[in-house]
């Protein structure tokens, strides 16, 4: 399943000699390998694998899940464009002193990473590097594992440019003396002791860096390291296409290399301050560990509640004792991180909390070490971590993680400024935007995120130097969820849609291209600005916490308006007191019940508003409710009233066919009646003339018979025509 | 904070699972919200989440869990996740004493962030490991009386009253709310009905008027 044969299968295009070599080369590893490309892929393959096994696991805590969803194609076409790039870039850089270099180059970069120890070792120490392989190669002690290397030699021009960053190595104080007075500088807090060492580790690395003189290194690189940051540009024509490069994705051959050299791992590098850690530690845990284990227990339940002053073996303890824990449950199950690696992790890790006791150990800081090991030697590791978590994440992990909670300010800031629409959403569900990206944020997208995406962003935030890319990424994951979030019915769905992402799959390039495309305008300098504005909201808040004696953690991530009120507050009346020391104690009591107590409104009013809002939703329904009700009554009411419209509609049309019939009855009637007037006349007229006839023959019984004509017609009609016909005739 | 909702669930009850690391918290979430064990889990970073519904008296019950961190450096992160809250399962581990000795400072943190009602329970995890016990029940027993909480060892591992405690927090907080909710209507005379209610209703009789008239 390794995806190095897929690869072998697929060369079928350009360079595929090349492709072939590295593909045998993998597959014949060493049974001890540094770091190594094939273990890696099939360590990923094989959590896939176990993912199917537990689909239903995967899917429902979305952890275990490993998906790598890059083609096999995709990873080759990204590391033939990477080899092009550097064999360019071998070609412009500045000759190195050895001619090897030159020569062994475009075969050293196609060459698959930590295929052989050997062969690493071999290939670096043609480049004049190899001093200190050979030098570790002797300390190498009762491992097997090689614990540091340097890395191949075509990245040491990207080394060399990014290395200008490494001004600043925060550790207790210079190399020399590394193991003794890591314990005395624990007393200083933070940030003095941030405050001083820095200006003077600068010095002596820069020191140190033209000491050493074991790289090749440009005439011009003999200047100062702030003289590289002005001309960086000019120097590096070539940073843009590099930066397009990375934000295309890192081959998985040259990810652990570039990473180192992203970082500056070798410019951070003391020589033997590593070592001594680790004998520091050795030293420490033959001791009495068992006894002081349970009299720490004791101390640490008397002081329970009031400001625990842990001393610095105290916290050692603790620190060991939590990474004992976590060691077995940092990628359980993992093939590759066998029992050696594991070793190294808990090295790795009881070395860094040595290393910097302000930060000391923090769970996630085991996924970082073992993602590292897995990319790298131990000690190289060692390096990287410290370049993360020093500079990167400076100020992120300490007690109180205030710079974390500006982060998640200044991000609900962005979000808010970008997506109004969801994040009132969420305010209404009562979600907390950074109950989602705070895990992201901590872990740097490790656990949360499908692999390929994790190490993509990786890939971006580590040459980057700075954590915009995490800015990015979380605005571009908001812009893939936001529409499918703005659906959700309750927080704890809003939550865990958004925890569950390691089981999707979205493709990586994408996720990756869009953080880096669409947010260009999100940068260090806008943020910078951003957390200067809330930074003194997150410290009040903390110090509120801090004067109230117990040991408890403000409420709240999110320090509302009043978070301000509570700083002023506290300035104003403790000023005003401080000359009256008797009554110091009742005004800080006060002080401290009166912060409470705006705690408490403040939540109280949050309640308020979060109980108006269901209940304004509740009427809202009901009122709606109400009128679906009226509008049916209404519509009934129409119907009705329609029905009794064309009832008496037919009611007019029957009527107004009988009043027609009866207005043509009266016209028969009047024809009628004309005629029979008519009738009248003619019988009139023909009474008429027979009088007249009659007065002329007879007109005495003519006169006589006169009144009777008109009573009756039918008879003297009939007499008439008795009487014409003989007169006619 | 538990509301009605109607979807295929009557009530909603958020509950957090805290404790010191490595005390099996997740684990507890994982037997009883999908019956599974793992003794190589990973440990949690921020905050997980996982849900459940149970019958309690006729009713649906969704539990909504909150698996937080353990680690002191996170609690100024988690103890925001506490909001609303009306559940809790404050863990320990029976073979490490400090753990135990811990929960008192746990409880501090979660009556200083929660409402007064809300339901705790005290349990002590990897009853299994009966070896190793460190932490007598007779006096985690007698401290969960002393602090009013309910008290109850589980075993995430042989899966021993992992369901019987949470199921019994459940159980208690629908009590509580279904008290409430029945002092609630007792008092609800003075509740407000909301005028835009009546505006509605005004409508309504008017239309009836004109509706009355025409037939």
């Amino acid at each position: 399943m390794c995806p190095v044969i897929h690869r072998k299968k697929g060369a079928g295009g350009g360079g595929g000699e090349a492709e072939h070599a590295a593909a045998t080369r993998g597959k014949s590893r060493s049974p001890t390998p540094t770091f190594d490309f094939g273990s890696f892929c099939s360590w990923i393959s094989f959590s896939a694998g176990k993912s199917d096994m537990h689909a239903q696991k995967a899917s429902s805590n979305g952890i275990t899940k490993l998906v790598i969803a890059v083609p096999m194609e995709e990873e080759k076409e990204r590391s033939n464009r990477w080899n092009n790039f550097l064999d360019k870039l071998v070609e412009t850089f500045e000759a190195p002193p050895n001619d090897s270099f030159v020569n062994s180059e475009g075969y050293t970069a196609l060459n698959v990473a930590g295929s052989e120890d050997n062969d690493q070792i071999g290939a670096s120490g043609s480049d004049g590097s190899g001093e200190i392989a050979t030098q570790n190669k002797g300390k190498l002690r009762t491992h097997k594992i090689q614990r540091w290397s340097p890395i191949r030699s075509s990245l040491i021009a990207i080394e060399q440019m990014l290395s200008y960053r490494v001004k600043k190595l925060k550790q207790p104080s210079s190399g020399g003396e590394a193991a003794g007075r890591s314990r005395s500088c624990y007393t200083l807090n933070g940030e003095e002791r941030r405050g001083m060492s820095r200006p003077v580790r600068g010095e002596e690395e820069s020191l140190k860096k033209f000491d050493d003189g074991e790289r090749p290194k440009p005439v011009q690189e003999a200047s100062s390291s702030s003289c590289m940051t002005l001309n960086e540009i000019s120097h590096f024509p070539w940073k843009e296409e590099l930066e397009s490069l990375v934000q295309g994705g890192l081959p998985m051959t040259l990810r652990g290399e570039l990473w180192q050299a992203f970082v500056g791992t070798k410019a951070r590098r003391i020589e033997g301050y590593y070592d001594e850690l680790l004998a520091l530690e050795a030293e420490s845990s033959v001791g009495k560990e068992d006894e002081s284990y349970n009299a720490n227990d004791i101390d640490n339940n008397m002081s329970k509640g009031l400001q625990r002053p842990h001393s610095h073996i105290e916290k050692l303890k603790e620190w060991k004792e939590q990474i004992e824990k976590d060691l077995p449950r940092t990628f359980p199950g993992h093939p590759t991180l066998d029992e050696h690696r594991r070793n190294s992790l808990r090295h790795l890790l009881m070395a860094y909390a040595r290393h910097n006791p302000s930060v000391g150990y923090f769970q996630d800081m085991n996924f970082f070490g073992g993602l590292l090991l897995l990319l790298m030697p131990e000690e190289n590791a060692f390096w990287t971590l410290v370049g993360i978590i020093d500079d990167y994440f400076d100020g992120y992990y300490y007690e109180g993680m205030i710079d974390f909670q500006v982060d998640q300010l200044v991000l609900e800031d962005l979000v808010r400024e970008r997506f109004p629409a969801l994040v009132s959403h969420l305010e209404y569900l009562g979600v907390q935007i950074s109950w989602i990206t705070g895990p992201w944020f901590l872990s740097i997208f490790v656990n949360t995120l499908p692999w390929e995406s994790v190490l993509r962003a990786w890939d971006v935030f580590l040459f980057d130097g700075n954590r915009v890319m995490l800015f990015q990424t979380a605005l571009a994951l908001m812009e893939l969820y936001g529409p499918h979030l703005q659906t959700t019915k309750d927080a704890g769905e809003a939550v865990s849609l958004l925890q569950t992402l390691v089981g999707s799959t979205f493709h990586s390039s994408q996720l990756i291209l869009a953080a880096c495309m669409d947010y260009q305008t999100v940068n260090e300098m806008k943020l910078e600005h951003t957390r200067r504005k809330h930074r003194p909201d997150v410290i009040a808040a903390m110090e509120a916490n801090c004067t109230a004696g117990s040991h408890r953690t403000h409420r709240d991530l999110y320090p509302l308006k009043s978070g301000s009120a509570e700083a002023y507050f506290n300035l104003t009346v403790g000023d005003k007191l401080n000359s009256v020391p008797d009554l110091k104690e009742q005004v800080n009591c006060l002080k401290i019940e009166l912060c409470r107590l705006l705690e408490e409104k403040r939540s109280a009013v949050l309640r308020a508003e979060e109980l108006e809002m269901a209940f304004m939703e509740m009427v809202q329904q009901d009122n709606r409710r109400l009128l679906t009700v009226n509008v049916e009554q209404l519509e009934q009411e129409v119907i009705e009233l329609q029905q009794a419209l064309s009832e008496k509609q037919q009611k007019e049309n029957f009527m107004r066919q009988v009043l027609l019939r009866m207005e043509q009855e009266q016209k028969v009637m009047e024809q009628t009646q004309m005629l029979a007037e008519q009738d009248a006349a003619a019988q009139k007229y023909a009474a008429h003339m027979l009088q007249k006839r009659r007065s002329w023959d007879i007109p005495e019984e003519a006169l006589a018979a006169t009144p009777d004509v008109e009573a009756i017609a039918m008879e003297q009609e009939v007499a008439c025509k008795e009487f014409m016909v003989p007169v006619d005739a | 904070m538990a509301y009605k909702a109607d979807d295929d669930y009557d009530y909603l009850f958020k509950v957090v699972l805290i404790g010191d690391s490595g005390v099996g918290k997740s684990n507890l979430l994982s037997r009883f919200t999908r019956n599974e064990f793992s003794l190589e889990s990973k440990s949690t970073i921020g905050v997980e989440f996982a849900t459940r519904s149970i019958r309690v008296d006729e009713k649906v019950v969704k539990a909504q869990i909150w698996d937080t961190a353990g680690q002191e450096r996170y609690r100024a992160i988690t103890s925001a996740y506490y909001r609303g809250a009306v559940g809790a399962l404050v863990v320990y581990d029976i073979t490490r004493n400090v753990t135990f000795d811990n929960v008192e400072r746990w409880l501090k943190e979660l009556r200083d962030h929660t409402d007064s009602s809300i339901v705790i329970m005290l349990v002590g995890n990897k009853a299994d490991v009966r070896h190793l016990r460190a932490v007598d029940t007779e006096a985690a027993t007698a401290f969960a009386e002393r602090e009013n909480t309910y008290f109850m060892e589980t075993s995430a591992l042989e899966s021993t009253n992992v369901e019987k405690a949470f199921t019994e927090v459940l159980n208690q907080i629908y009590q509580v709310v279904s008290r409430k909710a029945l002092e609630a209507t007792s008092h609800s005379t003075s509740l407000p009905k909301g005028q835009t209610i009546n505006v509605g209703k005004d409508d309504v009789s008017a239309v009836k008027k004109a509706g009355c008239c025409s037939s």
